[in-house]
């Protein structure tokens, strides 16, 4: 006869002394194969920092070419494509990917998964990044990219945009599977930790916007190489970086945000499910794939959807406010880079809706380049400098530097607004037209303001990355499980993790903060 | 059950229990249907994304691609009816291993592959039939990038099949265990429904009647 003792009711999963995971091979046998979704993720995110000093120091060169008027630095005939090149490299070789990368490492422990739903195919999607971010480049070297004057170059930069988008695809596929299928019992949707959730209805939405964004690159390969049609502008990707789809792009980075407030305020999130559901409405009007055709602009849902966003945007912030009041904060370099990501966020769906308002004629204007920067440089890049701040210790096992980040923040967060600023007077003062080499008066002065701004820009991203750096160089563990008082099951692991996330049962979950639930229960028992 | 670890457990009121660890974690089930279900989803933008281009571009088009073609709409009309058909028989696939009845799931795949095979050939033969050259008409590109990714993904759709397939003559799935092939079933049921949108897109909308 046997005997089966279950689990107790508030815990599951394998005791202590289970067996882990096999073994992995180690050193760069390890990385290469890796099915560990930790390393994965921060595979992505290693690659994706590269990328983003990359395409700053691009920006910083037309930026450099418009601070006077006319070109000096750039050929004539490669202005288009060193344009286009600073957009790609800062979208779909940095936001896109870092978001991912810091999603597939965290998504599964905040949720209380052993693993990402499909390891394999994440790691896939990440090497198909890679190649296709390496072909990226390579076809702009090629004299490729819209306005290139190589068919095949171009033809190559088509490629790769598609096979960038399809390795998203991919990627996010296993991460809403996760959020769907893999959370702990007791985890309702509700429940969710608002990163998760943004990466759920941020991640599900772009899921659907990519294919939108692939059909397109397949229709004009086709046109392209075999009937000598011309890839000019953004090509099949306009939309895709214009409003309201960037809106989409940057959920993960109010997601973040959210989870860091409550934290740092000691309180238990006062209106979580109110959270939730405006990061979900952010994320309903900011799926772009109807905006294809150029009189989709016109529209009264485009119009309609630049308006409303501005209501769950203000929404986020009013609540995020609401909660810092509430509570009794600290102040930390993740509280001032989330905060910072979301009044980002709020600025530029603000541009946004102004720059639907069609009697304004801020269309084609550089309103919309500042209104881009605010959105995907400002929020964008704060939100993921926030994230990494935040989850330092379950990544790395450390924690970055706290000086180091307030420097980060008061150089990103200036530095994107003078970036920002200037452009968005140039665009409703002047109509200076996007991509314009001539200037003259105050866009001009406005032009090296931005200069200005984009240079504090990435000065706040290189000092991120040395201090990242630093910390993570140090290879030995300098934090412990929980350093914030967190109040999620990524926080009841020890830092780093272990191979299969957590030693021993994951705990069973009453409520969205479920450390906060154990710690009452211990002070109620005692 | 099977005992595996026995350290008898003091309990304060009767005779020491026999601890046992805990179960494994059981498997979640629907892992594989909702990332397949996610896949069908990102499958079915893309299909509606280059129909919007193919209806956008033959809008803007003066004339129709099929004036003056020779692509019969009875034949249009049997592919599409012989690709709904293989719904049918991928459904059969499922039902017989949910049976156990594997002799019949062996047949319905078979069945299923030569009706996807048939759309494949049929659709070939339009290319062919049709004479559109590109560059002569505004909607010849988005129509073979329409038709063309269409066969593609009827074709991985197939390859799938045949992996299952392969993997129940290799003694998998049963009564019990064939979400994967309930998955493959779901996947191809997309391929069928999306592929009776591009029938009807660019083969029906012409505006003639059938012949």
């Amino acid at each position: 006869m046997t005997m089966t003792e279950t689990a107790p009711d508030t815990e599951t999963g394998p005791p202590p002394d289970s067996p882990q995971s096999p073994a992995e091979p180690t050193g760069l046998a390890g990385w290469l194969t890796t099915g560990d979704h930790k390393r994965i993720g921060r595979l992505y995110i290693f690659a994706s920092l590269i990328f983003l000093i990359f395409g700053g120091i691009i920006g910083q060169l037309l930026a450099g070419e418009r601070a006077e008027s006319g070109l000096q630095i750039i050929d004539e005939g490669a202005f288009e494509q060193v344009y286009t090149l600073h957009g790609s490299v800062a979208v779909f070789l940095f936001l896109v990917p870092a978001f991912i990368g810091l999603a597939t490492c965290v998504v599964p422990l905040q949720v209380g998964a052993r693993n990402i739903a499909f390891p394999r195919a994440t790691a896939l999607a990440f090497w198909l990044y890679i190649v296709a971010g390496g072909i990226l480049l390579a076809a702009y070297a090629a004299d490729g990219g819209p306005g290139g004057a190589d068919p095949d170059a171009v033809d190559l930069w088509l490629v790769a945009l598609g096979a960038l988008n399809a390795s998203y695809v991919l990627a996010l596929i296993s991460l809403v599977t996760t959020v769907i299928c893999l959370r702990a019992p007791g985890m309702s949707l509700v429940r969710t930790p608002a990163f998760s959730w943004s990466i759920l209805v941020g991640g599900g939405l772009t899921l659907l916007a990519s294919p939108v964004l692939i059909a397109n690159v397949i229709m004009t390969t086709v046109d392209h190489s075999l009937a000598g049609g011309e890839v000019t502008g953004w090509g099949p990707a306009a939309w895709f970086l214009g409003l309201p789809q960037i809106y989409l792009l940057v959920i993960p980075a109010a997601g973040i945000a959210a989870e860091i407030v409550p934290v740092v305020a000691r309180l238990r999130p006062p209106r979580h499910g109110a959270v939730l559901g405006v990061l979900a409405g952010l994320a309903l009007l900011g799926f772009g794939g109807f905006v294809q055709a150029d009189d989709a602009r016109t529209e009264v849902v485009y119009v309609g959807v630049g308006l409303l966003a501005l209501l769950p945007a203000i929404g986020l912030v009013a609540l995020l406010a609401d909660t810092l009041r509430r509570g009794s904060p600290t102040l930390r370099a993740s509280l001032l880079l989330g905060m910072g990501s979301v009044l980002m966020i709020l600025l530029g769906v603000l541009t946004g809706a102004v720059a639907v308002i069609e009697p304004l004629d801020l269309a084609g204007t550089t309103w919309l380049a500042g209104h881009v920067h605010l959105v995907l440089f400002g929020g964008g890049v704060l939100g993921i400098f926030a994230g990494l701040n935040w989850w330092a210790p379950k990544l790395w096992g450390t924690t970055l530097g706290e000086g180091a980040g307030f420097a980060t923040f008061a150089l990103v967060f200036v530095g994107g607004l003078l970036l920002a600023a200037p452009d968005l007077v140039s665009g409703i003062a002047e109509e200076q037209a996007l991509a314009a080499t001539d200037s003259d008066g105050i866009v001009s002065a406005m032009n090296i303001a931005a200069a200005v701004g984009g240079a504090l820009g990435v000065l706040g991203v290189l000092v991120f990355v040395v201090d990242l750096l630093r910390a993570t160089g140090r290879r030995r563990v300098d934090t412990v499980d929980d350093p914030w008082g967190g109040q999620t099951l990524e926080w009841t692991t020890t830092s780093p993790p272990p191979a299969d996330n957590f030693v021993g049962p994951v705990p069973a979950v009453r409520s969205a903060s479920p450390i906060l639930d154990r710690l009452e229960d211990t002070e109620a028992r005692s | 059950v099977t005992a595996t670890a026995t350290a008898p457990v003091p309990a304060s009121d009767g005779p020491p229990r026999i601890a046992l660890p805990p179960a494994p974690e059981p498997q979640r089930k629907q892992v594989v249907t909702i990332g397949i279900v996610l896949g069908i989803a990102a499958g079915v933008m893309l299909i509606a994304g280059l129909i919007g281009n193919y209806m956008a571009a033959r809008d803007a088009a003066d004339a129709w691609i099929r004036e003056d073609s020779a692509v019969p709409n009875a034949a249009a009309a049997t592919m599409i009816v012989g690709l709904i058909m293989s719904s049918v028989t991928m459904q059969w696939a499922v039902a017989s291993i949910g049976n156990d009845d594997r002799r019949h799931l062996y047949l319905a795949i078979g069945v299923t592959l030569v009706l996807g095979a048939a759309y494949i050939n049929a659709q070939s033969f339009f290319w062919t039939q049709l004479g559109l050259e590109m560059g002569t008409h505004a909607a010849a590109g988005p129509y073979y990038a329409l038709t063309g990714t269409h066969v593609v993904a009827t074709a991985l759709g197939m390859v799938a099949i045949a992996v299952m397939g392969f993997r129940a003559l290799g003694g998998q799935f049963s009564r019990r265990s064939h979400e994967l092939v309930q998955s493959a079933a779901y996947a191809w049921h997309a391929v069928v429904v999306t592929g009776f949108f591009v029938w009807f897109a660019v083969y029906f909308l012409e505006g003639a009647p059938l012949q």
